[in-house]
């Protein structure tokens, strides 16, 4: 096992120095030298890492043994979402990355962005999606372009930043949940409820600290920074997939709460910022939406997501994005080529009149794509 | 908005955390042991993977106990997953309140001087190495869909 192992790590720094030369040898753009250099450094410590344990001189101690394998693997994936993430993004960055990309910066600019702007590719086939770490975003190809979806750039922007201000973002909000947690918990005690619900708690809890809550705050601060049209965008992807509105309820599990709560989520930080008309139009759709696909609401939904507890994460998310300067949509100048009083004003325009809509959209993008530098519509 | 987003997050944590169990058990197997590497490791770097490991336990003794005000200590985020504390916890079910003592135990001994752990002591940081292991796997096959 041991030699095997020896073996393994030393295949593992091969591996590294390979890719890192290939990350090398891209050609300097000055748009993704940033990333490369980021993905080839990632990749050299982790050969560095990996030559260090080749030279321990207790690799072969059976009393270290699995802590040694414990690490190899871990450094084997590092390099493998490298090889999966970072390096294509690079490799293959072309014309209609760099439209998107800039696009991106120039939202990034626009509100006052605290971090380096991501860079975008867009050939995703599962939607839009982040690898935060790697400061990564992908979008689909034709979509990823249109005005209407882009509030869900900044969703995935919001990952991005929750990654980055992980503890002034969720530790307020983490102990609220224990505690509300607690007292479900209390109630299973006292007997007010069944016994199995005990564990059903926990997975909630679970469900909540490892994913729910991510999902949350990032359309939370998608929210903040482009309003009502992330909200609009909402419904609009909820009523393009079949998802059923309420799930994942109590036991279930899923990596994305229900989009009942999401849109409740949405709507509390309109609320909190003052947008109480845009708010009211998007309930009052989501309502009527509601009654034509008569879906029930299950028993116990409303105990995995409590109005008070996302109304509470709504005000600490608005209060940490003010505490980071980031310009919300409230404070948005409305001035020309300004992209969340656009994405706003396409919003409007397609509620206003579909019709006309897309020869709107048409001239607002090729005039964007020009004045971004980008020669491809 | 697809998944990807949320699990390369939940990777990450995973990940971090797997690698802090396994980085500072070395240091103080290498301390426990009369083995060559042990002239390698100086004091800070022994003091350094007993607050790690510290730190951690006493984080996951809050998680277990639902006590929520445990995940943070000075300040810092000690980032656990969910689901390896509820593995966990649905693994001890039986002897849970014991074995948050033993957590807190180990968490006193690597502050005191000198450092003492028993064999079943790092049975049992090796235990919680292996389920910081498999939980990164884990999220890992399901990041890249393996």
């Amino acid at each position: 096992m041991e030699r095997f192992l020896h073996g393994l790590l030393q295949d593992l720094e091969r591996q590294c120095s390979t890719l890192r030369d290939h990350l090398a040898t891209i050609a300097t753009d000055r748009e993704v030298s940033f990333y490369a250099m980021t993905a080839y450094q990632k990749v050299e410590r982790v050969r560095r890492k990996t030559l260090q344990l080749l030279a321990d001189p207790d690799l072969d101690k059976p009393e270290i043994l699995p802590n040694y394998l414990q690490l190899y693997k871990r450094w084997n994936e590092e390099v493998r979402i490298v090889e999966s993430y970072p390096f294509p993004f690079v490799e293959r960055y072309a014309e209609s990355d760099r439209q998107i990309t800039r696009f991106c910066q120039r939202l990034a600019q626009q509100v006052g962005w605290p971090l380096p702007a991501p860079l975008v590719a867009t050939f995703s086939h599962q939607y839009y999606w982040t690898v935060a770490e790697f400061n990564l975003i992908c979008v689909p190809a034709i979509e990823g372009k249109m005005l209407l979806s882009q509030p869900d750039l900044c969703h995935e922007l919001g990952h991005i930043l929750l990654l980055a201000y992980k503890s002034l973002f969720v530790k307020e909000f983490l102990q609220a949940l224990a505690k509300y947690i607690r007292q479900e918990q209390r109630r299973v005690k006292n007997e007010q409820r069944p016994s199995q619900y005990g564990p059903l708690y926990d997975h909630l809890l679970e469900q909540w600290t490892d994913a729910w809550l991510l999902e949350f705050v990032a359309d939370m601060i998608a929210t903040y920074l482009v309003g009502p049209a992330f909200g609009w965008q909402h419904l609009r992807l909820c009523m393009g997939n079949n998802q059923a509105i309420y799930h994942p309820g109590l036991g279930d599990t899923a990596e994305h709460p229900a989009d009942e709560a999401r849109l409740r989520g949405i709507i509390a930080v309109l609320e909190q910022m003052g947008a109480l008309e845009a708010k009211d139009q998007i309930r009052d759709l989501w309502d009527r939406y509601l009654t034509v696909c008569g879906e029930t609401r299950p028993p116990d939904y409303e105990v995995c997501y409590p109005q008070s507890l996302i109304e509470l994460l709504a005000r600490h998310v608005v209060k940490v994005c003010r505490s980071l300067d980031l310009r919300g949509f409230d404070q948005a100048q409305g001035f020309q080529g300004d992209i969340p009083s656009l994405l706003n004003e396409a919003w409007e325009r397609f509620l206003a009149n579909p019709q006309t809509y897309a020869d709107w959209e048409h001239s607002q993008l090729e005039a964007l794509w020009q004045e971004l530098g980008t020669n491809q519509s | 908005m697809s998944d990807m987003s949320v699990l390369s997050h939940e990777y990450k944590t995973a990940s971090d955390l797997s690698q802090s169990i396994s980085d500072a058990l070395i240091t103080l197997k290498k301390a426990r042991y009369n083995v060559p590497g042990r002239e390698t490791i100086d004091a800070e770097q022994l003091n350094r993977s007993r607050q790690d490991i510290a730190k951690i336990l006493t984080a996951l003794v809050g998680q277990l106990s639902h006590s929520g005000g445990q995940y943070f200590e000075g300040g810092d985020i000690v980032q656990i997953p969910g689901a390896f504390v509820g593995r966990l916890r649905t693994e001890r079910r039986g002897d849970l309140a014991y074995y948050l003592d033993d957590l807190s135990h180990i968490a006193a001994q690597l502050q005191r001087e000198p450092l003492q752990l028993s064999d079943d002591d790092l049975a049992l940081l090796d235990h919680l190495a292996t389920l910081a292991d498999a939980e990164a796997s884990r999220v890992f096959r399901r990041l890249m869909r393996i």
